[in-house]
């Protein structure tokens, strides 16, 4: 027994020694609301003052909540939804899953929804992405055990259409036409795919052979159709160009991270920046939130000074000039040196001069 | 003599749960085998003669030239002998088999109706044929004289084509010891009781009686078909082990229980189309195919659905059992007759390497073995590492691109772990966060053992036998293991796994499930021989034991 502890030891240190060190450091440069709370997680931006997001610690208020992040304010949306996943604003929905089953519910068209809480689906194990175009209305989701599946449906129609996916469904956006175009990863690598709800899927067109992703997020603003993908492999953040109506690739550049020294590209939140749009994202070595912009015709990483394991489920609410007003969630959140918190949002204005 | 014997022996084999995982494997059918030992017979006869209930059989007589057709129905009941000396069968080189044996208390009760209600079937068969009351034209009765006298039976018989036709001189001798009564045809006993026409009787009476066994046979044979939904005995293990996870230190292994939950598979035994029945001086040998089906292989299968005809599994799973008792069932495995080792025993059922492994990969591919590993810094480190490190877990996921193998070796098992992947990552918030990944090579060594508490055959792993060897698999990343760290891991964890089989050696593996009326089956030796599981048995005449 005396071995194994002496071996243990040396074991988490070497665990200890994976991650790249130092991990914390201090700046308050945020803000934190409701510390209190255990609030933050998967969090969806409203307007400009306001999120979505679940609060599920011991102290009230609980559920899936909508707080004012200037005022501190929070209402509850559904008091039931304290084990919320997943949650995703589509139109005038709320969708977000409970164990395994995908709930969707009325949101801001004034009618008190809780009677109208849709259960849409089980079994499911992750609700990737909502998309809602013309009359369709797409779920990206993975099945228990089963597999990654689109389902759509026409209107209120009470049966949805299943697509398989060949292996998995990374992220979704929707086309002027009534499809959605998804980033799909299969054995040969990855792919930008259009899908119809009716038709099933079309065309496509190779991202990266090889290559494979469990996170990106498409945008799209002035600038043009953006896609940023965090490469499994490679541990690096890519960004994507591409034009919508011919599907093709204009660039893909690694923007931020070391190939095969990093890990970056969770969590990510666009916002526009010029001629190419800014990302925020969290670092999965150093647990931090880091960004990265288009500057002087390079691609510029850096990690934004936040103490904390933090930068998860990151949210931009708006951009007053040079001014970026961001959320993000704080795994743990360092306030002095012995004053710890855990599960916070936190609030922060960066400059963007 | 009772021949009413269907569902007597049912046999089935049961794969059972428990630890390791592993992953792959193809869809294909494997042989199972059985051999039934000369030994046997007598017991069988025993178990026949335990039976008050007489065989019925109903035929239409068509082929005697100038009588017409006549419907006869009769009762047949007899002792078979149950002597070694008396009750014998010898192989031929023409593949056929002479069964001798003798009756004793024959009695053969029957009626004789004009005409047959269905023309279509042929004499010897035993298919429903109806009976019209006002066509009966007499009672008949044959039966043995002397009550101690004894009828040698002497039957040769085609394995290949389920035909049976009784060996001419133990007719004659048959004929010379019955007697023939007709109720309402009294002058024409004795006539009937002439030797030639006796012997003509017993003759034509054979014919058909051998065509009805031979159907009889291939009846019961074919309904030899077993299939079991594996989640609901996988289920029922688990709960009775309560091996949900085991702890050492920091380090916790889970098991999947929500997996094992849902888990729908469905093990199916059923007798090969050909090549199903051999016979030799070693025994009767019977060949089956066996096969897993999930869900899905069982929506690709077209089967025949009852009225519902819902998508449920267990709907599906009986479909499957209808199925496989007809002759529709699906192509016999490509199939090799193995060398069977001479034995005593009465009957051995044999499982070869590849069927033991196939449903080892079949198990895997359902993700039914999965394990989760989790390491608690917090808990661990307490005061030696960073206080900022503190409830981060770091998460070991245990997983393979392949099923754990049975190595079969001269006289044991080994239990072979391969192509093993552990990844090591940060598990926070709903993400694990990857650090790398270490390649696993597992060898352990097992016995073989029947548990009578499970009724398993069940492997018995050797702790002190465990070893490991790791290799981190680092692909163009920079390694982050030095020797040293991959020593310390291959320590901790031959500690921790020793520790684990010493707490929890059995790994149960297939459940022989023998469903018997009037017999108890007991195993007698269970080995590894000659590439595949050899498991005797014994048959007990008498109550059927649980």
């Amino acid at each position: 027994m005396t071995t194994y502890r002496i071996a243990s030891v040396f074991f988490f240190i070497f665990l200890a020694s994976c991650q790249s060190k130092p991990l914390y450091e201090s700046s308050q440069a945020h803000r934190s609301i409701h510390p209190e709370l255990d609030i933050g997680e998967y969090s969806v931006r409203l307007n400009e003052k306001e999120i979505l997001t679940f609060s599920r610690g011991q102290k009230e208020p609980t559920g899936l909540v909508k707080m004012n992040i200037e005022n501190g304010n929070i209402e509850i949306i559904d008091g039931n939804a304290k084990a919320g996943k997943d949650l995703a604003l589509e139109s005038s929905w709320l969708y977000y899953r409970i164990e395994d089953s995908i709930y969707r519910r009325p949101f801001g068209t004034g009618v008190d929804a809780q009677t109208l809480v849709q259960k849409i689906s089980s079994g499911v194990e992750k609700l990737k992405a909502v998309t809602i175009v013309n009359e369709f209305e797409y779920l990206l989701l993975k099945k228990e055990k089963v597999g990654d599946f689109l389902i759509c449906r026409k209107g209120d129609s009470s049966e949805y259409v299943s697509h398989t996916i060949p292996q998995q469904g990374v992220a979704m956006r929707a086309l002027e036409n009534g499809n959605v175009l998804l980033l799909i990863e299969n054995t040969s690598g990855l792919y930008l795919a259009e899908a119809g709800c009716l038709t099933g899927f079309g065309r496509s067109v190779l991202v990266e052979a090889r290559a494979q992703s469990n996170y990106a997020k498409f945008f799209e603003d002035e600038s043009g159709a953006w896609l940023a993908y965090l490469q499994e492999e490679k541990g690096t953040l890519q960004m994507l160009s591409f034009e919508i109506k011919n599907l093709e690739i204009l660039e893909n550049l690694p923007v931020a991270g070391k190939a095969f020294e990093s890990y970056v590209g969770m969590d990510i939140a666009f916002f526009s920046d010029g001629k190419k749009p800014g990302v925020l994202f969290l670092n999965g070595q150093n647990l931090k939130l880091h960004w990265s912009r288009y500057k002087n015709q390079a691609w510029r990483e850096e990690p934004i000074k936040l103490t904390g394991a933090v930068g998860f489920y990151n949210t931009v609410l708006k951009r007053n000039k040079n001014l970026l007003t961001i959320t993000t969630h704080a795994f743990r959140a360092i306030n002095s040196e012995n004053d710890y918190s855990f599960e916070d949002l936190l609030v922060m204005d960066l400059d963007l001069r | 003599m009772n021949f009413n014997y269907r569902n007597s022996i049912g046999i089935a084999v049961v794969c059972m749960l428990c630890i390791s995982s592993a992953s792959a494997a193809a869809t294909n059918q494997f042989s199972l085998g059985i051999v039934i030992r000369q030994g046997v017979l007598k017991k069988l006869a025993q178990i026949v003669n335990s039976t008050a209930e007489p065989l019925n059989l109903r035929y239409c007589m068509s082929s005697v030239p100038q009588l017409g057709k006549w419907t006869v129905d009769a009762e047949f009941s007899g002792q078979l002998s149950n002597s070694d000396s008396n009750s014998n069968w010898t192989s031929t080189n023409n593949g056929a088999v002479l069964l001798e044996t003798q009756l004793q208390n024959l009695s053969i009760k029957g009626t004789l109706y004009r005409g047959c209600d269905y023309e279509t079937l042929r004499d010897g068969s035993t298919g429903d044929l109806v009976i019209s009351p006002e066509r009966r034209f007499t009672g008949f009765e044959v039966k043995q004289p002397d009550d101690n006298s004894s009828i040698p039976i002497s039957v040769w018989f085609d394995p290949a084509n389920f035909l049976a036709k009784a060996n001419y001189i133990s007719v004659v001798a048959a004929a010379s010891i019955a007697q023939i009564k007709v109720e309402d045809l009294r002058v024409f006993s004795s006539a009937l009781n002439g030797e030639d026409l006796k012997i003509s009787i017993f003759t034509w009476l054979s014919e058909l009686g051998g065509r009805a066994f031979g159907i009889w046979l291939k009846e019961q044979f074919r309904g030899m078909s077993y299939v079991e939904n594996l989640g609901d005995l996988l289920r029922e293990h688990r709960n009775r082990s309560e091996l949900v996870q085991f702890e050492q230190g920091a380090l916790k292994i889970t098991h999947s229980k929500g997996i094992l939950d849902q888990l729908e598979l469905a093990l199916a035994v059923y007798p090969r189309r050909l090549n199903s029945l051999f016979l030799s001086p070693k025994g009767i040998e019977l060949y089956f195919n066996a096969l897993i089906l999930n869900h899905e292989d069982l929506n690709q299968m077209n089967l025949p659905l009852s009225n519902d005809r819902s998508d449920n599994f267990q709907t599906r799973v009986s479909a499957l059992k209808q199925w496989l008792g007809s002759d529709l069932a699906t192509e016999d495995t490509t199939f090799t007759r193995p060398q069977l080792p001479e034995n005593q025993s009465d009957f051995s059922m044999f499982m070869t390497e590849p069927l033991v492994n196939h449903i080892m990969d079949r198990l895997y591919r359902e993700d039914l073995l999965s394990f989760r590993t989790t390491v608690d810094l917090g808990e661990s480190t307490q005061g030696l590492l960073i206080k900022e490190l503190a409830d981060v877990k770091m998460r070991l996921d245990l997983g393979s691109r392949r099923a754990p193998h049975l190595k079969f070796q001269a006289d044991r098992l080994n239990l072979q772990v391969s192509d093993y992947i552990l990844s090591l990552g940060t598990e926070i918030e709903d993400r694990i966060i990857p650090a790398t990944h270490i390649q696993c090579s597992v060898n352990l060594a097992a016995d073989l053992t029947f548990d009578s508490a499970t009724r398993s055959i069940t492997l018995v792993m050797d702790p002190n036998s465990f070893s490991i060897n790791l290799q981190e698999l680092h692909g163009n990343r920079k390694q982050k293991l030095e020797k040293e760290d991959l020593k310390l891991l291959e320590g901790l964890a031959k500690s921790f796994w020793e520790k684990y089989f010493q707490s929890y050696p059995k790994l149960a593996l297939f459940r022989p499930v023998f469903q018997t009326d009037r017999a108890t089956i007991r195993p007698l030796d269970l080995k590894v021989q000659d590439g595949m599981i050899l498991m005797d048995f014994e048959i007990v005449p008498g109550a059927a034991s649980k």
